[in-house]
């Protein structure tokens, strides 16, 4: 199975929750982002984010099988998380590591 | 910080609207608990001794009780004045200190310094520190009627009714006055005392020492203990008659062998009359200062109708004075001011926004801040009175400027968003945080202008910091309010769409393009018309007469009497009476109930010859004119009698006066120097000139009245051949006429005293008083007219002290003039006609010094708030031009004030010095809002003809808006009736007529000015 990079976008508060949650289904390391999202899709934020008009959003990426990323999506959805979530999968074409 | 604060708010909008129901829940809870009273706590650190020197003459008063007191309290420190007067029998002695020091620490310092000095003063010299009361203090004042005696109904207030009130909370003391005060009265005959072989001083000895129970330890009888008593307290008059006074040779001698011993009464020095008709019995009770007045006068009547039941029947107690009137009518009139107000604004809300929802959440900001105004005053102290009231009265016109801005702009802002996805609480914030800075600095600029009044001191101080506090805190409320909870209430309820503009807008629009199309094309005539203005305001303020504070009208009168200064008690009182017939055939009068002379206390120290006559007006609905022709009536019916002068003045005005200068009326002129024939002259003389000065009332001075004396001048030659020693033959003679106090006879709860004096054959008969025989330590017989020369003579009523130096008083009551034109004449005269010796000085005081204080006081202040609100707007604007530009727009702002303080005929006072720091703060506001307009449109490069037209033509709604509803909630206060509108009214004209022109020509010059002056030529080229 190939590779994929499993890229999510989630509201800062959660970030910790699904941090923890998906180290309990998948042993890889997640690289968490802090982002700032303006736009004009408000129907993810919550109602801070609504009056300032800014998505304080954290971006968590981590390096999966295809055959993991049901589960990961499942662990996700039931985590009890605030704010609704995106996700995104590419595929991978190579990757390594240098000591 | 602020953004941050919209932000918190408009994310957690349900917690906003809990926290605000919580707040005003608290509010209200504060309202209902907040100490009421009719006016702000004005008294000033002081500390009063009453001493009372049974039978001293002022002279004796002054050398032998106030000297040696004077010279030990004069070290005191935080010591601000240091007042005394000695008058016949009673030393008065008044300490104030400095504000802010503890009234307990002060009066610690003078128990201390007291208590080292009470050995040097004469042994009969009694009294100490009067209670901690204030001016305010006299709270509730009633009298005792019904078919006892007045003896006996001096004893029900006495023993009964004054220890009663004593424990309800906040009362500092209950004074008792008029009627007798019953004694057991021994009066020695003087032959068969001869024959005895006995003097007073024997009496008195056999009948301290003759007057006791007491314990003697335990025995012991069986198993059980028995407790000795020794009884021998005297408990009727048999038991003094059937005392043994001495024993010789087998033989006793019992008081009732060489005197009559029977039921007496106290020398009175002061009584009560009522209606005309009788003497009677009053009570009065003093509140301690602090205290709730309201809550106060509720638990004394309380109490007394809890006592009412167990009075003797018939016997009822009918109350004259009840300070809970006053004070619900004072808070009555504020209220009634503020409500009404409330509604103007709602109204005006409506017709300027034109949406209903828009004027609700702007309406409800203004009870919200009320409630946090009273939680904050609740927090500080303060208490609801005239003043803090009155302050939010001012107020409430200016508590809306924040909410309506903000609202204003955010249904601005909504009616453009229709169709954007953007949230609508993100439009709000928006909207909101665009106007914070106009907004802050705009209610910081109104809050700076009122700080100066937190710097005035003495009694203006007190007075009107606790409106400059209320504003102040009414203000913050409403900046918070602004922010937090305008735009949740916003966001809940205002809609998204496209709003008309409002039918008066439509009305106002056209209307001044063309007066500013006009003004454009004629500008020499607007300067002309200002410039002609700004002369105009220089003639009124010239023309308007200045005083320091309108009188209130507490709604009762006090007629204060002056009689020759010789007069009996009897004859004062037989006065006094003629005086209350007269006054009741003004129909309005319904009862007159009047003190004469000292009280218990001695509170009120006044002579026999002094009276206050206290005046029960019917309801103002059965009176034919008002109060000013009341008084006119009651000075007519009181012009016929003969050797009374009157003075008229009220109840809290005439506590106020004494506590602030120890003298009554409006200008107190205080001569000082040392000998006191030469200041009867000069202060004579001063009141001849006063008298003559147009706008004289009543000119009086006591420097010239002299009771009359019958001196003895001891021989001590022959005193001491007759082997009597002087301090004996002085206290024997006290005893004579004053009467020795000798032991209490306790009747249960009772104490009665037992005093010793001269048959009333002596008292009234001067040739009989001089032939009196008085034995002599050596056992002979002596005449006091053997042993001391007897003359009448002539000496002074009254004897003052300021500062330890003698001074003589001149009081002038004004009327129907402004006080400090009355002053400058009286000064310029006085200085012409009259020549100083050496050693002396002239010291003007009264109302009138009060004035002179708060204007130096005001000149020094404003200019630092201006300062202040200079370097607001220069940090609000980033521009010095700008910010000059908008301080000009003041004196215009004062134009309107001036000229319609001038027609309306109201004098320059300290309220309408605030009015007028009211008008600065609104008149800065309207001119940053239009000027901050005109530099956003230059800087989005808007011509600079065009910025100014336009500019202006947009702003005219939010300008319009503060002016008006400032202006239209003031309304209330022009019309409102009830005591303390005197105040608020002189207030409510300036800014009133102050808004017209400052509006108008905000509207209208400032254009102009800004488009000539507005900018540098450097900024006009890079714009």
């Amino acid at each position: 199975m190939p590779d994929l990079l499993f890229t999510l976008h989630c509201a800062t508060r959660d970030t910790e929750l699904l941090v923890d949650a998906i180290r309990a289904v998948s042993p890889t390391p997640i690289h968490v982002r802090g982002e700032a999202v303006r736009g004009r899709d408000f129907g993810d934020a919550g109602t801070a984010e609504r009056v300032s008009g800014e998505l304080k959003r954290s971006t968590l990426e981590l390096i999966v099988s295809a055959d993991a990323v049901p589960d990961l999506l499942r662990t996700v959805k039931d985590a009890r998380r605030d704010l609704p979530v995106r996700w995104r999968t590419t595929p991978l074409l190579d990757h390594g590591r240098i000591a | 910080m602020l953004r941050s604060l919209v932000a918190t708010a408009l994310s957690y909008r349900l917690l906003v609207l809990i926290l605000a129901a919580a707040t005003a829940g608290l509010g209200v809870w504060a309202f209902v608990n907040l100490p009421v009273d009719a006016y702000p706590n004005i008294a000033q650190t002081q500390v009063k001794l009453i001493l009372k020197a049974p039978g001293m003459t002022p002279e004796e008063v002054e050398s032998r009780v106030i000297t040696p007191i004077e010279t030990e309290m004069l070290g005191i420190p935080n010591q601000a004045i240091l007042r005394s007067s000695a008058k016949y029998a009673i030393a008065d002695i008044t300490i104030d200190f400095t504000d802010g020091t503890d009234i307990y620490w002060a009066r610690q310092q003078v128990a201390e310094r007291l208590a080292g000095v009470t050995g040097d003063l004469p042994a009969a010299v009694t009294g100490g520190l009067a209670p901690i009361s204030t001016p305010l203090s006299d709270v509730y004042m009633f009298t005792i009627e019904g078919p006892l005696s007045l003896q006996q109904k001096r004893e029900l207030l006495d023993w009964t009714i004054r220890p009663a009130l004593r424990t309800v909370p906040g009362v500092a003391d209950v004074n008792a006055l008029g009627g007798y005060v019953r004694t057991f009265e021994v009066r020695p005959d003087p032959v068969a005392l001869a024959s005895a072989k006995l003097s007073i001083s024997d009496l008195r000895t056999a009948i301290e020492s003759g007057n006791r129970n007491d314990g003697a330890g335990r025995l012991t009888d069986g198993e059980e203990s028995l407790i000795v008593r020794a009884v021998g307290a005297i408990r009727s008059v048999e038991d003094l008659q059937t005392l043994v006074i001495a024993s010789r040779d087998g033989r006793i001698v019992r008081l009732g062998d060489v005197a009559t011993v029977g039921t007496g009464s106290l020398t009175r020095y002061g009584a009560v009359t009522r209606g005309g008709k009788a003497e009677a019995v009053e009570g009065l009770v003093i509140a301690l200062r602090g205290a709730d007045a309201r809550a106060v006068v509720d638990g004394v009547r309380t109490r007394l109708a809890g006592l009412q039941h167990s009075l003797p029947a018939g016997t009822q107690i009918h109350v004259f004075y009840d300070r809970s009137d006053l004070i619900g009518r004072a808070v009555g009139t504020v209220e009634e001011a503020l409500l009404e107000a409330t509604v103007l604004v709602v109204v005006l809300l409506i017709l300027f926004l034109g949406d209903w929802r828009a004027a609700t959440i702007v309406a409800a900001t203004l009870p919200m801040a009320a409630l946090i105004t009273f939680l904050f005053m609740r927090g500080m102290g303060l208490s609801a009175n005239l003043m803090s009231l009155g302050g939010l009265a001012i107020a409430i016109g200016m508590l809306v400027d924040g909410a309506v801005v903000v609202v204003e702009n955010v249904v601005e802002r909504l009616s453009h968003a229709q169709g954007e996805d953007t949230p609508r609480l993100n439009h709000v914030f928006r909207a909101t945080s665009e106007v914070i800075v106009p907004v802050s600095a705009g209610i910081v600029i109104i809050a700076l202008v009122f700080l100066p009044l937190l710097s005035l001191q003495g009694l203006e101080g007190k007075l009107f910091a606790p409106v400059a506090l209320t504003i102040v805190f009414a203000l913050a409320g409403s900046l918070l309010l602004a922010l937090t909870l305008v735009p949740v209430l916003a966001s809940f309820s205002l809609r998204s769409g496209h709003h008309g503009e409002p039918w008066i807008m439509r009305q106002i629009g056209p209307r001044y393009q063309a007066l500013l199309d006009a003004a454009f094309a004629h500008k020499k005539l607007v300067y002309g018309l200002s410039a002609t203005g700004l002369v105009l305001a220089g003639l009124a303020y010239g023309a308007a007469g200045k005083t320091f504070m309108p009188t209130m009208d507490e709604g009762s009168v006090i007629v204060q009497l002056t009689k020759l200064p010789s007069i009996s008690l009897d004859q004062s009182v037989a006065g006094d009476m003629a005086v209350q017939r007269a006054l009741r055939t003004v129909p309005e009068v319904e009862d007159v109930i009047a003190r004469v002379g000292s009280d218990e206390i001695g509170l009120d120290p006044m002579g026999p010859n002094e009276t206050d006559s206290f005046v029960q007006l019917k309801p103002r609905s059965q009176w034919r004119g008002d109060k000013d022709f009341v008084v006119g009536e009651m000075r007519k019916a009181l012009d016929g009698l003969p050797g009374i002068q009157s003075s008229f003045t009220q109840p809290i005005e005439m506590r106020v006066s004494e506590m602030l200068t120890g003298a009554r009326g409006d200008l107190a002129v205080k001569i000082f120097g040392p000998d006191t024939a030469t200041l009867a002259e000069l202060a004579g003389r001063i009141q001849h000139i006063l008298s003559g000065i147009h706008g004289s009332s009543e000119v009086l001075t006591v420097a010239n009245d002299n009771v009359d004396y019958l001196q003895l001048d001891i021989d001590r030659a022959a005193a001491g051949r007759f082997g009597m020693p002087v301090d004996q033959l002085q206290d024997a003679l006290r005893g004579q006429v004053e009467g020795v106090r000798s032991g209490v006879v306790a009747e249960g709860q009772k104490r009665i005293p037992i005093v010793i004096r001269g048959d009333d054959g002596i008292r009234s008969d001067p040739a009989r008083f001089a032939d009196l025989q008085l034995r002599t330590p050596d056992g002979t017989l002596a005449r006091v007219s053997d042993m001391a020369r007897v003359e009448r003579t002539q000496g002074p009523v009254k004897l003052d002290h300021e500062n330890g130096s003698r001074f003589a008083l001149v009081q002038a009551f004004v009327s129907g003039r402004d006080l400090v034109g009355y002053v400058d004449e009286a000064k310029a005269q006085v200085t012409a006609k009259v020549r100083l010796p050496a050693g002396y000085s002239i010291v003007w005081g009264g109302q009138f010094e009060n004035q002179q204080r708060a204007s130096a006081r005001l000149m020094m202040v404003v200019p630092v708030a201006l300062v202040l609100i200079f370097l607001v707007l220069l940090a609000a604007l980033r521009s010095l031009r700008a910010a000059l530009l908008i301080l000009s727009n003041i004196p215009f702002a004062m134009v309107g004030g001036l000229i319609s303080l001038w027609l309306s005929g109201e004098y320059l006072s300290v309220p309408a010095s605030v009015g007028f720091i009211a008008l600065l703060g609104i008149a800065v506001l309207n001119g940053l809002v239009l000027v901050a307009y005109f530099r956003q449109l230059r800087a989005d490069g808007v011509g600079m003809a065009e910025t100014v037209r336009l500019g202006a033509q947009r702003r005219l709604r939010p300008v319009l808006m503060t002016a008006g509803i400032t202006a239209f909630g003031l309304v209330p206060l022009l019309f409102a009736s009830g005591p303390g509108s005197e105040i608020q009214r002189p207030l409510a004209i300036v800014v009133i007529g102050g808004l017209i022109t400052s509006t108008l020509l905000t509207l209208v010059l400032l254009p102009i000015l800004f488009e000539r002056f507005g900018e540098s030529a450097g900024e006009a080229a890079n714009a």
